[in-house]
């Protein structure tokens, strides 16, 4: 009885405000379900076991290897999406939101270490889920979401494929770049400009390694990453310019695997990054189009698993040089010419490259060739009416392998022709 | 006889009223008298007694009827090339004509009715009687037939007012405003997404500017016909979003001030203006959104910028003419989340302030005070099928896009004051994002009730309402609502079907 009455009592609790407030709580929210259904068909001059199909060629295969000159011809549906996107009343003055992202690019069969593959599994992965507060000038936003480094200016036919400028180009695209974070941001109106600083403390990514995997949680990170951006935009031939710079720090602690606390050794390695973005009108619009170019660059260390290099340490697989791992140092970046013909039309040539500092890559040791330097450039055309798109591309990735051993360099370079059809809701 | 009569008057009036809500001008012609013995007086009185009887209106303006016989002389009282000729020197909408014969001891009186423009027969009348004593009468009762039919015309409830369907307001506020005509133009076949009335061609006229995705239209309403004045293509580079008209310049003629969405997130808006024989671009490529809005110190060109990442970012600022280019002025204070294209300053609620109301994508309607602070909030208005990029695709991120929020017009309801215009579309199935089917829509009028806005009335069920405005048709004529509607939505396979719709503001 008593229990009864308690939970009666809390009901009311929860009931009467509720009901008070019925009017204008249930015609403030808003929400929306959403995505696109994409198949992606893929071409590859030579087979390609490692790359997930919707996504650029990473490099190009090794010169001698059985899938040299094997032409595959691949087709995927995984990066179908669906969100749901929440527009909530408006709290303390801001507008907020709830928006959750899926796919079904999630974990491939027998891959626990979340390894990029060719495989056709279709799991679905959560990719984003966040809640956002939108004040006038300020924003917070709380929950999974792409990293805020490097992420100011992407290639043009991002939405289509990822890591457009190859997955070793210098694009932040790949499918661990988007962490549990907190960010918050503001902006500076000078008159037709706009600066806007914005910092975020986001869940470190330790994977790739023992004691990591897809599903890390920042197991071995003991602090967040600190990521910082300052994007300064003003017009330009009446349209935008933008320059950013952003800023990537992070530490993990790598182990050397040992089964015993007693055996344990350790060694802390620090993932630090620094990004250059911009985008550049070429003229105002004009009756053929408008143009614009873009690109990025950017100077990091044990930043590959974020693309940026292709090496993250000296560490060999079995950890046996812990307490004198050094991480790899990478440079490079990536431009790209876009011609936006009509609002339906688009054409983007563009190129990137990322090469690892070549005594760091030495310095890995063994006689297994390691990839130096890679270098990719593609071209691609878009078309989109509504809810239709479609987009083709022509890529070519070309990679410069180096044995530690003996410095002894090897190269070769690979073609991909993708289609990508999509079908947006 | 006289319920033909006054059937057919009926249908006259309705057919009046369709061809538009502001009192149409009759010129009345000398009839043709055909009997063994003319008498030549009844060829000045007929037409007078029936212009005197028709004239009691207040709906309809008889024109002063100074056509000497001789005008007619030898030429069929029934001609429509007569009609449209003496109509037409004297800028008469409609023409009425017609015989008195005699025969004996009895007498026939017909009539035509032409309408100028087009110089169709719009509708024929016959009366007879005995003696000619019995003429003035039935003259008399045809006229009062038409005063009746245009006073019913007049009075009845807004074709354009139907009770609100849902949630309906209180009894206290509900009305069921009086029926009235509605005029339904002819289908348009592009897809309208937005209008704008004003002299654009013509000084003291009322020109309809059409936007479409990539073209601006004028029209002007010429009796039931809706006439197209001229057309501008837009840059193909540019998708044309929102349009308002404004005699900035003071020369008579409005220019015409389109918003057009440019690649790379980019606004490439532009001006126009009539040369005497064309449009012309005033400015091109101009990086603000435009909106003409009423402010508490008059009519006022307001802009506000977009960004990579905003569809619309920073204050909106009053835009005025300089050295022949347009520049950004002043701020105006309003709260933070106010956009440009659907907000209204106005003391909303009578406590001698000014608030805020304001439309927003994917918000209910919000009435803030200056200082932003949330008053009160109401029913999601506005919803449009004109999408626009918000925030450019990132890395692995879709780019993210936002409905443009509708127009929002402060006006004065006849009976009820202050109050607020906004379109209502609805869907079949509103959940998703991007893929939207509307079903139709409705334009309603708000004012504020207690401690919100509540519905006054809404219009009947249209079609997809891509915009409105109000504007007096005709000079010194009553404010008309305006709604374009899309029927049909462009697409691969289907080709846009748009209207027109006329109807009186109403109470």
């Amino acid at each position: 009885m008593k229990r009864t009455a308690l939970a009666l009592a809390l009901g009311g609790l929860f009931i009467a405000p509720a009901a008070q407030a019925q009017h204008s709580v249930a015609s403030t929210f808003d929400a929306k379900l959403g995505g696109y259904v994409q198949l992606n068909t893929t071409w590859d001059s030579d087979e390609n076991d490692d790359d997930n199909p919707s996504s650029m060629r990473k490099s190009a295969i090794k010169p001698g290897d059985p899938g040299q000159n094997q032409r595959t011809l691949r087709w995927t549906d995984t990066r179908t999406r669906l969100f749901l996107d929440v527009r909530g009343s408006e709290l303390w003055g801001a507008k907020t939101r709830a928006y959750t992202e899926m796919d079904f690019d999630g974990l491939k069969l027998d891959e626990t270490k979340g390894t990029t593959s060719a495989s056709n599994a279709n799991t679905p992965r959560l990719r984003r889920a966040y809640m956002r507060f939108d004040w006038t000038n300020t924003w917070a936003l709380l929950g999974q979401q792409t990293l805020l480094f490097y992420d100011a200016v992407s290639p043009f036919g991002t939405t289509y494929i990822e890591g457009v400028a190859s997955g070793r180009g210098g694009m932040t695209g790949g499918s661990r770049n988007r962490a549990p974070a907190f960010f918050a941001g503001h902006r500076l109106h000078f008159g037709g400009s706009t600066l806007e600083v914005i910092g975020s403390l986001a869940r470190h990514t330790t994977d790739n390694e023992p004691a990591g995997g897809i599903n890390d949680s920042g197991t071995r990170a003991e602090r967040p990453a600190y990521e910082t951006m300052v994007k300064y935009s003003m017009p330009l031939f009446g349209r935008e310019a933008l320059a950013a710079v952003s800023t990537y720090w992070g530490e993990e602690k790598l182990n050397n695997g040992a089964a015993t606390a007693a055996a344990l050794r350790t060694q802390k390695l620090r993932s630090v990054g620094t990004g250059l973005q911009g985008a550049l009108p070429l003229g105002p619009v004009t009756p053929i189009g408008a143009f614009e170019v873009r690109g990025s660059w950017f100077r990091a260390t044990n930043m590959s698993k974020w693309n940026l290099g292709s090496n993250a340490s000296t560490a060999n697989s079995t950890f046996s040089n812990i307490g004198l791992i050094q991480p790899v140092h990478a440079h490079g970046g990536w431009a790209e010419v876009n011609w936006q013909i009509t609002p339906k039309y688009g054409l983007a040539l563009g190129g990137g490259r990322a090469r690892d500092d070549r005594e760091d890559v030495r310095a890995i040791g063994g006689t297994s060739v390691k990839i130096q330097d890679n270098q990719g450039y593609w071209l691609m055309g878009t078309w989109q009416d509504g809810p239709w798109g479609f987009m083709a591309a022509i890529s070519n990735v070309d990679t410069m392998w180096v044995q530690p051993n003996n410095n002894a360099e090897t190269r070769n370079d690979s073609q991909e022709i993708h289609f990508v059809f999509r079908y947006s809701f | 006889m006289q319920k033909r009569f006054a059937a057919a008057l009926l249908l006259l009036v309705g057919w009046c009223a369709a061809v538009g809500a502001e009192a149409p001008r009759l010129l009345v012609l000398p009839f043709e008298l055909s009997a063994a013995q003319p008498q030549e007086y009844l060829r000045r009185a007929v037409p007078d007694v029936l212009a005197n009887r028709i004239g009691q209106s207040r709906d309809v303006v008889v024109v002063p009827a100074d056509v000497p016989a001789e005008a007619l002389a030898g030429r069929s009282p029934f001609s429509a090339a007569v009609a449209q000729e003496l109509g037409k020197a004297r800028r008469a909408d409609y023409v009425l004509s017609g015989r008195v014969t005699e025969i004996g001891k009895r007498f026939s009186v017909d009539a035509a009715l032409f309408d100028v423009k087009s110089g169709a027969l719009v509708e024929r009348y016959s009366a007879e009687g005995g003696d000619l004593s019995e003429l003035i009468p039935k003259l008399g009762e045809i006229g009062q037939s038409v005063r009746q039919s245009f006073a019913a015309r007049a009075s009845t409830a807004p074709a354009a007012a139907a009770p609100a369907p849902a949630a309906p307001p209180p009894a206290a506020t509900a009305q069921a405003a009086p029926a009235r005509k509605t005029w339904i133009s002819k289908p348009l076949a592009v897809e309208i997404r937005g209008i704008a009335i004003g002299p654009v061609a013509e000084r003291g006229r009322a020109d309809i500017v059409v936007l479409t995705r990539q073209e601006v239209r004028v029209y002007r309403r010429r009796g039931e016909d809706l006439e197209l004045v001229t057309r501008y293509a837009a840059n193909r580079s540019v998708d044309n979003i929102g349009v308002d008209v404004a005699d900035l310049d003071g020369d008579g003629l409005a220019e015409i001030y389109v918003t057009g969405a440019a690649p790379s997130n980019a606004l490439a808006s532009y001006v126009l203006r009539w040369n005497g024989s064309a449009l012309q671009p005033l400015a091109t490529a101009v990086p603000w959104h435009l909106r003409l809005v009423q402010l508490a110190d008059g009519p006022a060109l307001l802009g506000q910028a977009r960004s990579f990442d905003k569809l619309f970012d920073g204050p909106i600022r009053r835009l005025a003419w300089r050295d022949g280019k347009l520049v950004a002025g002043d701020a105006l204070p309003l709260p933070g989340h106010v956009t440009l294209y659907s907000f209204v300053v106005a003391d909303v609620n009578g406590d001698g302030k000014q608030e805020v109301v304001s439309l927003q994508s994917r918000s209910p309607l919000m009435v803030y005070d200056l200082q932003g602070r949330v008053l009160a909030s109401g029913a999601k208005y506005g919803q449009s099928a004109v999408y626009v990029e918000d925030k450019r695709a990132n890395n692995d991120a879709q780019p993210e896009e936002a409905q443009l929020p509708g127009r929002l017009r402060a006006v004065t309801l006849p009976g009820n004051g202050l109050g607020f215009l906004a379109a209502q579309n609805q869907e079949s199935i509103g959940v998703f994002y991007r893929a939207r089917n509307f079903t139709g829509g409705n334009v309603v009028a708000l004012r504020w009730q207690d401690d919100g806005l509540e519905e006054v009335w809404r219009t009947e069920q249209l079609a997809y309402v891509a915009d409105f405005q109000v504007s007096e048709l005709q000079p010194s004529g009553e404010p008309m609502l305006v709604i374009a509607t899309v029927s049909d939505f462009e697409g691969m396979l289907s080709k846009p079907r748009s209207f027109l719709v006329v109807t009186p503001l109403g109470k």
